[in-house]
């Protein structure tokens, strides 16, 4: 095949693949990517980490859970605050099959907070021999995202994400459960760990906002520039 | 040369494929799209044919408002989010108030969990009434009811994003009730824990029925099964599988699809026996 | 009047009891049905109460509107389709469903407990009046076809020392949407005239009280007054319906016992009945209707009457009334004005003391019948759970002339006006607590002329209640309540001859506790 038709072929396809993609998150090659890195806390005395009663199904979850609003380590680190860039519009590329695992696990789920990309799909699961259903609301309107009955233990049940947002997820039948999906339109998010740390890697160079999202202290976006090559650094702390 | 050619002729069908792969998702797409489409007919509605409607435009949503503010403002309130002066009188601290009209929940639909729900949902709804709370509109003209529709519709940004909802598909037919049916069923309701917010002899007082509320905080006991007349999706077979398939948005009551893929039989077992629970 | 005698109590009891009986399978047979056993419209429609009524029988707007849309749904002509049928396979004995669509039946008990600063000819203080089933109607109500309806209520009323009376209350015939949708609404029959007003006479009322008098005497020998809003009552004292009914004077056996929602009225116009625009039912035509859009009603009406003449003719009255509604966040704000005019319904009267120039009891009308007037404005506000609504009511005669010297030196008041509020909080779904105010500035006969007073000359006595009400809703058509009415009155001291005791009727009784249940199928 000549040069010419190669090119043609390429263009194409290219042509094609823009034109379904219209305004959405490109997954391009990075070269010489940077990172964003850093901690966030919390200032201030910790709040304390009160306990959820558990009124049902005893057997199976035990009589009292941690409600686990605010996990704070030692130094102030404050774990399952998500931080994630705004607006980039291109950069890593991610698995669109992904599979983001929620599951109901002792009367919980697990992980508490967790983070997706727009298409990816969630895999929940019921661990559990009891009956949970899992309601899954999206936006700050807590609009019903989907309701989805778990009776049978170890059977998971896929679901795509088709929005973006914050996704809070609950059980109708154990009122304590509470966990959060983060869905971006693209791979740039992460859950802090225990201690606050985190990292985004391979992010282009450019300047960002990038945005911090805890389930109760809010959300602060901070600007951010990353240097080819290079590390830029994000501490954030929240107040009281 | 060589090494090139092979590269070009690699890259060529890498091309090829994801071209192959990436048209025949779309004609995939397509194709879901043409079934979904063709839905409606396999719906089981009883009332008014649909096949005459008033075609929905600016004009027959303003005249929807009009018949609103005369049969449905009282419940549902000058600004449709429920907000009328019947519905604390309706219910005070209870489920269920007049529904909000704005906030693109909907109870009974033939879409899955969390999907809006097909004009033919909100069409039937208005027709029959919820029992016990809302009126039946039989008596008003099939066009009024459908300008009523695009009215409420209208209401949602959504419906204007969203033109196929993933439809629930009706996987054969009601069985005729028998023994073994009705055993089955049971044994269904067994295995998927019905029991722990229906109960054991299905009167809704299941361990799990006292904390349960709705979206809007109110609560909202599941279903006492023994009394068919009281189901407001309805109490024939069809209605049933319908409510265990898509769930109740807005409420408790979890979608069962995933659980019943493959084996829709089951779901019809379930509803003989849950029809028996009444006798 | 004669007490009752033991076979009438007898008899009193036996058909109470045979009732009571009769009650249970009926409340057995309807209650068969899911959730509330519901009367006819609710049965027909498959609601529940509350979608009509705030607590039975006070209407929200919804039932308001469907009681002006001839008992079809607002926003429909839905007249006569074929019930819809509760949804599923239960079975229901198909007689009784059909034709539990078009018919309900209202219990009222109660145990009444009244007491007087001073006993009266009927009632003593610490007197306990328990009578079950006290009331008992049946209402058949619908519609035959599109925009055609009917409604009919016959009463049967017990009470203790009564013979057992049923009487068809209300029937009429209404003809809805004429010329277009909510333009002009017409109703023939016996009815309600004020049943659109913002504070109507008889379905928003809470088991009403009715008097114990006398009114075949002039004066009438008031015994108790009615505990009912006392904004629409005639509020005129020396009136009577005229001449034509002196032949009740002197009757025996049989006495004719004023009761508010008999056909047959006697002689003396009580200050305390219901009258006019305000009377539990009128024979006569309205026509009612929204043609310029949903927030204004308009009335117009006739009622029919008898003039107060020596020769008494049908005369009829006319009414107009006007509503506004507003619409709001679970609220309903209403105002509405009534305007009354009655020709020659009533005729002034004085009955001489013997020994008098006019040689015995004789009754001395007027010259003329007097023209009457009636007003009221009114408003409705309701929001979540309080409903707050008020009228105000003025009345207005002619000054009576005599022709005579000595009466003509009686004094009369031309106006009367009254006023009731009430105020009802649901505090929970179950439970609707009420506290009502009435107040009455009466009119008519002021003064007795000088050479016939005995006692206090102001004959006059303003009245005035404070009414509190605890009703508890086990299910939304059955209510058990408790009342407490309190004469604010009581303390003024008004001997006035006459009116059968020592007392001013309305000082004499102190304060009314009744505790009943009240159920509607």
């Amino acid at each position: 095949m000549s040069n010419k038709k190669l090119m043609t072929c390429i263009g194409v396809v290219a042509s094609l693949m823009m034109a379904s993609n219209a305004n959405a998150y490109k997954a391009v090659t990075v070269t010489n990517g940077g990172s964003i890195s850093g901690k966030i806390s919390f200032s201030g005395a910790a709040p304390s980490n009160p306990k959820l009663d558990i009124t049902k199904d005893k057997e199976t979850c035990g009589t009292s859970i941690p409600a686990d609003y605010y996990i704070v380590g030692a130094g102030g680190g404050l774990k399952n605050a998500v931080v994630v860039i705004e607006n980039i519009e291109q950069g890593k590329a991610y698995d669109k099959k992904g599979k983001v695992p929620v599951d109901n696990k002792k009367c919980m789920f697990t992980p508490h907070v967790t983070t997706a990309v727009k298409g990816q799909k969630l895999a929940i699961n019921n661990s559990d021999p009891v009956l949970h259903n899992t309601h899954l609301y999206h936006g700050e309107k807590l609009k019903t995202m989907y309701n989805i009955a778990l009776p049978l233990q170890n059977r998971v049940i896929k679901k795509p994400l088709r929005k973006d947002g914050v996704i809070t997820v609950k059980c109708d039948a154990h009122e304590w459960m509470l966990s959060y999906v983060y869905v971006a339109k693209h791979p740039y998010s992460v859950v802090t760990a225990a201690d606050g740390s985190f990292t985004l890697s391979d992010v282009p160079a450019g300047s960002y906002k990038v945005k911090i999202w805890h389930e109760k202290l809010g959300e602060s976006i901070q600007d951010v520039t990353v240097a080819a090559g290079g590390t830029a650094t994000l501490n954030h702390s929240f107040g009281k | 040369m060589k090494k090139y050619t092979r590269f070009i002729n690699s890259l060529l069908a890498a091309i090829v494929l994801s071209m192959v792969t990436g048209l025949s998702a779309v004609a995939q797409a397509a194709e879901a799209k043409a079934k979904a489409k063709a839905k409606p007919t396999e719906l089981p509605i009883k009332v008014s044919p649909y096949k005459k409607r008033p075609a929905e435009s600016a004009q027959s949503i303003a005249e929807g408002r009009v018949i609103y503010e005369n049969a449905c403002i009282y419940c549902h309130g000058v600004e449709a989010k429920g907000e009328g002066p019947v519905a604390f009188y309706l219910s005070r601290d209870t489920a269920p108030r007049p529904r909000d009209l704005t906030s693109g929940i909907y109870k009974f639909r033939s879409t899955a969990s969390g999907e809006l729900p097909m004009d033919e949902d909100i069409f039937r709804t208005i027709t029959r009434g919820v029992t016990g709370y809302m009126p039946g509109f039989e008596g008003m003209a099939p066009a009024d009811r459908w300008k009523l529709v695009y009215y409420v519709k209208s209401l949602v940004p959504d419906f204007k994003e969203v033109t196929d909802p993933e439809v629930i598909k009706m996987v054969g037919s009601a069985i005729p009730s028998s023994a073994v049916s009705i055993r089955r069923g049971y044994d269904v309701y067994q295995q998927f824990k019905c029991w722990e917010c229906h109960g054991g002899g299905g009167r809704g007082d299941g361990k799990k029925a006292p904390a349960l509320k709705d979206d809007w905080d109110f609560p909202l006991p599941p279903r006492d099964l023994t009394r068919l007349s009281s189901f407001k999706n309805g109490s024939e077979p069809a209605d049933l599988y319908r409510t265990v398939m898509a769930g109740f948005d807005g409420g408790a009551m979890p979608s069962y699809a995933d659980f019943f893929e493959g084996s829709e039989k089951d779901a019809w077992h379930l509803v003989n026996y849950i029809r028996s629970l009444s006798e | 009047m004669k007490k009752a005698t033991f076979w009438q109590k007898a008899r009193c009891l036996a058909s109470s009891v045979l009732l009571a009986v009769l009650t249970i399978p009926i409340l057995f047979i309807t209650s068969v049905k899911e959730a509330e056993a519901v009367p006819s419209f609710a049965r027909k429609y498959d609601m529940s109460c509350n979608v009509c009524h705030t607590r039975q029988p006070r209407l929200n707007p919804y039932g308001q509107r469907f009681m002006e849309n001839g008992y079809q749904l607002p926003g429909t002509a839905d007249g006569g389709r074929k019930e819809k049928h509760l949804l599923g396979g239960e079975t229901n004995g198909a007689t009784l469903d059909d034709l539990s669509n078009l018919m309900a039946v209202r219990l009222r008990a109660d145990i009444q407990k009244p007491s007087f600063e001073d006993n009266t000819v009927t009632e003593t203080a610490d007197d306990v009046d328990i009578v079950f089933p006290n009331v008992i109607n049946i209402f058949i109500a619908g519609t035959v076809t599109d925009n055609i309806s009917f409604f009919g209520e016959m009463e049967y009323a017990t009470r203790e020392g009564h013979a057992p009376a049923l009487a068809f209350e209300r029937a009429f015939m209404a003809f809805d949407n004429l010329g277009g949708p909510q333009v002009a609404n017409v109703k023939v029959g016996v009815f309600d005239p004020s049943a659109m007003y913002s504070f109507p006479t008889h379905r928003q009322q809470m088991n009403p009280i009715p008097p114990e008098a006398h009114t075949d005497k002039f004066p009438p020998e008031i015994n108790r007054i009615p505990l009912l809003p006392l904004a629409f009552s005639s509020k005129m004292f020396g009136l009577t319906r005229g001449p034509s009914f002196t032949e009740a004077i002197g009757a025996t056996g049989g006495v004719d016992t004023y009761e508010p929602e008999e056909q047959t009225d006697g002689l003396s116009i009580l200050p305390f009945e219901p009258m006019f625009y305000n009377a539990p039912y009128q024979t006569g035509i309205s026509v009612h209707g929204r043609p310029f859009g949903n927030s204004f009603l308009y009335q117009v009406g006739l009622a029919q009457n008898q003039t107060a003449e020596d020769e008494p003719k049908t005369t009829f009255d006319t009414y107009v009334m006007v509503r506004y509604d507003m619409l709001g966040k679970f609220s309903n704000f209403q105002v509405s004005g009534f305007y009354y005019t009655a020709d020659k319904a009533a005729r002034a009267a004085l009955r001489p003391p013997p020994p008098t120039p006019f040689g015995g009891a004789e009754l001395v009308f007027s010259q003329e019948a007097t023209d009457w007037t009636r007003m009221g404005i009114a408003a409705r506000w309701q929001h979540k759970s309080w409903d707050i609504y008020g009228t105000y009511i003025a009345d207005e005669i002619d000054k009576p002339v005599f022709g005579n010297a000595v009466l003509d030196m009686s004094v009369w008041e031309t106006d009367g006006s009254g006023i009731s509020i009430e105020a009802d909080y649901l505090l929970t779904e179950k439970w609707l607590l009420g506290v009502r105010y009435d107040m009455m500035k009466p009119g008519g006969l002021s003064q007795l002329p000088p050479a016939l007073q005995a006692g206090d000359p102001e004959i006059n006595q303003n009245a005035s209640f404070l009414g509190l009400l605890g009703k508890y809703y086990p299910r939304p058509n059955i209510g058990l309540y408790a009342r407490y009415h309190h004469n604010l009155e009581s303390s003024v001291k008004l001997p006035t001859a006459g009116f059968g005791g020592d007392e001013h009727p309305a000082t004499n009784l102190t304060s009314m506790f009744t505790v009943g249940v009240d159920m509607a199928f």
